[in-house]
């Protein structure tokens, strides 16, 4: 998945009253107030296509088949499944292939169902790895192409060699056996020219899509390409607003971490995350979002910082169900602005804000947040707020964490 | 550069149309040329059986690999199990067929055919003692006009709908125990036809491929139809 970094470690020796920071409640309000003259903050929603984690081959999502790997000219000189190790967690699919250009290798599920309609969605992200096979190389431009299938969307679906119209576009990652996420622009992928016998309308290709395939291929006649290409955490992304463009400001799916209890739902249209109400002393339950960028020529991921300095308020809104059904007060958590690049120990910057069952929206003065309490003697706030790369909502260091669920909404940077 | 199911090979196979019919459009019955679906026995051992559990008919078949293999039995009336192996990959499965009412519709042909919505059913409620470790679905057939020369699913072809969850996100799995079918949560290929319920043919419950040969077994029971309120009704006496 993306950086899902470690949290900082607490040490347990520190009190309960040195770590509580310094707190200003500030007025809560009804959410359809909430001034969004600002930057809003584009994080999506996510569907998991496939995480590779069941031991059968069935995709995460039900409505697609196991994978296969088909090559061409010549069939079956491929290999696929999926291994444990995945690229980071768990387990991650494969397609081991051995092929000559102009030829090429694909790793392909089909939809149970007659098609999916995937221009509900904004964006593919994938991880990915390619390694050449023992010995050999593979050649520097070698291409790893998500094609989406639509034979529905044309009058004739298929050529006379069963080959189906789609549309596609591609990320080349370096065959170095290092993982890189490719997050692809679905609004952008094109009919490939080869596809002659019937152009199609490619928003109409995505409304009916009965196969998603990734494929290795090379310009080039004559090359040998032999390898693996892994492949992992394929999620579809849908933004509230559309996909943003490179220059503007873009998060990761919302994700939580922390002890075993706290549960994160991305796959729904506002995030939420279910806190336990018990915590490792080690490690504080988050519900965090990163700072990312997409590279517009090869579509891989990365990860960014963003310049809290300059702004004058963070603005969200959110409500927080308790899990004691009875409970009608404001829960209490900090919301924490990670700056992981500025120095070691992920030093970070708080505030505290109180969050009341019922939905409100709150802005937290950019002025107002102090030093998180680890790494001890850390005081850059202002070096902190420039170069901010996470921002995450947690308990309070050293404070009870509240337990039950907490949803959030608009979030506005000013 | 991928193939579709072969399932759905063979559904289409009649070159009818991939679009539901609309409800209101007047019912064509199939021609005489195409077989009816009663699973029977043959020599290739494509079906095995065919046992009558009160007003269904049902049936078990698998495709296109030689190491598949499917077995139905009747330990008791009332239940139906089926047994068997699915070799790996995405092209073999297996899957029981309940096949509805047949009647004839000419007047010559016999054919499963119900009209649901005549007796007031809005969904389809049964019992399974257990699920094999894969996914377990199910898809409801229309009959579609027009002829239907080259076999007896072309009957059906664009006319097969699958039970997804109510946000149509998901395959609405099955479970050990009672599982409910609304109707309405019954997807085809486009999300604004409803499932014509005045011309349901059969039901299948379908193993999902998997990538690794998997022994399954599971035994259906309790077969009713209820209606909205949730009471179980039952279709009208047989035609001729």
């Amino acid at each position: 998945m993306l950086a899902r970094r470690s949290a900082a470690l607490w040490p347990r020796s520190l009190t309960r009253g040195a770590l509580l920071l310094a707190t200003t409640l500030l007025g809560c309000f009804d959410v359809h107030e909430v001034d969004t003259s600002g930057t809003s903050v584009a994080w999506p929603r996510v569907r998991i296509v496939d995480d590779f984690e069941n031991a059968n081959g069935l995709p995460t999502w039900s409505l697609l088949t196991p994978w296969i790997c088909n090559t061409w000219p010549a069939p079956g000189a491929c290999t696929a499944g999926s291994a444990d190790p995945g690229l980071g967690r768990g387990r991650a699919g494969f397609l081991s292939f051995d092929v000559t250009s102009p030829g090429g290798a694909e790793l392909t599920a089909q939809t149970l169902v007659a098609g999916l309609d995937l221009g509900r969605y904004d964006e593919l992200a994938f991880t990915a790895t390619l390694e050449a096979g023992e010995g050999g190389a593979l050649p520097p431009w070698v291409e790893v192409r998500v094609q989406l299938d639509c034979p529905n969307a044309a009058e004739v679906g298929f050529d006379r060699d069963g080959q189906s119209v789609s549309v596609m576009s591609a990320g080349s990652p370096i065959a170095d056996g290092r993982a890189q996420r490719f997050v692809l622009r679905l609004a952008s992928m094109t009919q490939p020219t080869w596809q002659d016998w019937e152009r199609i309308d490619p928003r109409r290709c995505l409304a009916d899509v009965t196969a998603l395939a990734f494929e290795i291929s090379a310009v080039g006649a004559g090359l040998s390409l032999a390898g693996t290409l892994s492949v992992d955490d394929v999620e579809l992304y849908a933004y509230a607003g559309g996909a943003p463009n490179a220059a503007d400001s873009r998060f990761s799916p919302w994700y939580c971490f922390g002890a075993p209890g706290i549960a994160c739902d991305e796959s729904r249209e506002l995030p939420v995350a279910t806190f336990p109400g018990a915590r490792d002393p080690d490690l504080p339950n988050r519900f965090c979002t990163d700072a990312v960028k997409v590279d517009p020529i090869d579509h891989t991921l990365g990860t960014d910082t963003r310049n809290f300095a300059s702004l004058g308020s963070l603005s969200f809104a959110a409500h927080f169900a308790s899990a004691d059904s009875g409970k009608t007060e404001p829960a209490r958590f900090g919301v924490r602005l990670g700056c992981g690049a500025l120095s070691a120990g992920f030093p970070a910057v708080m505030r505290e804000v109180e969050i009341f069952p019922a939905w409100s929206s709150y802005r937290l003065p950019i002025a107002s947040f102090d030093p998180y309490p680890y790494p001890i003697g850390f005081d850059n706030v202002e070096g902190c707020l420039e170069q901010v790369d996470q921002i995450c909502l947690e308990g309070l260091p050293g404070a009870a964490e509240p337990a039950g669920t907490l949803m959030l909404d608009e979030l506005v940077l000013r | 550069m991928t193939r579709s199911l072969p399932f759905l090979l063979l559904l289409s196979a009649c070159g009818e149309s991939s679009r539901s019919p609309l409800a209101d459009e007047p019912f064509i019955p199939p021609s005489c040329g195409a077989e009816p679906l009663t699973p029977r026995p043959d020599a290739d051992g494509e079906f095995y059986g065919s046992e009558t559990v009160g007003y269904a008919f049902l049936g078990a078949l698998h495709y296109q690999d030689e190491r598949s293999n499917a077995t139905l039995s009747v330990p008791q009336a009332g239940t139906i199990c089926l047994r068997g192996t699915v070799a790996a990959g995405q092209f073999a499965y297996a899957e029981l067929i309940l096949g509805l009412d047949e009647h004839s519709v000419d007047g010559k042909c016999r054919w499963p055919l119900l009209d649901a919505r005549a007796f007031g059913a809005a969904s389809l409620r049964f019992s399974l003692d257990e699920v094999p470790d894969t996914h377990l679905f199910l898809t409801a057939a229309v009959f579609q006009r027009g002829e239907c020369p080259e076999g007896e699913f072309g009957c059906v072809a664009g006319g097969i709908y699958t039970l997804l969850t109510p946000d149509r996100e998901e395959l609405l799995l099955l479970h050990p125990g009672v599982n409910l079918a609304p109707f309405a949560d019954f997807v085809g290929n486009e999300l604004s036809v409803p499932l014509d319920t005045s011309r349901l043919s059969f039901f299948t419950l379908r193993l999902a491929p998997t990538n690794r040969a998997l022994d399954f077994a599971f035994c259906l029971s309790e077969l009713a139809f209820l209606d909205a309120a949730g009471h179980e009704v039952v279709p009208s006496p047989r035609g001729p």
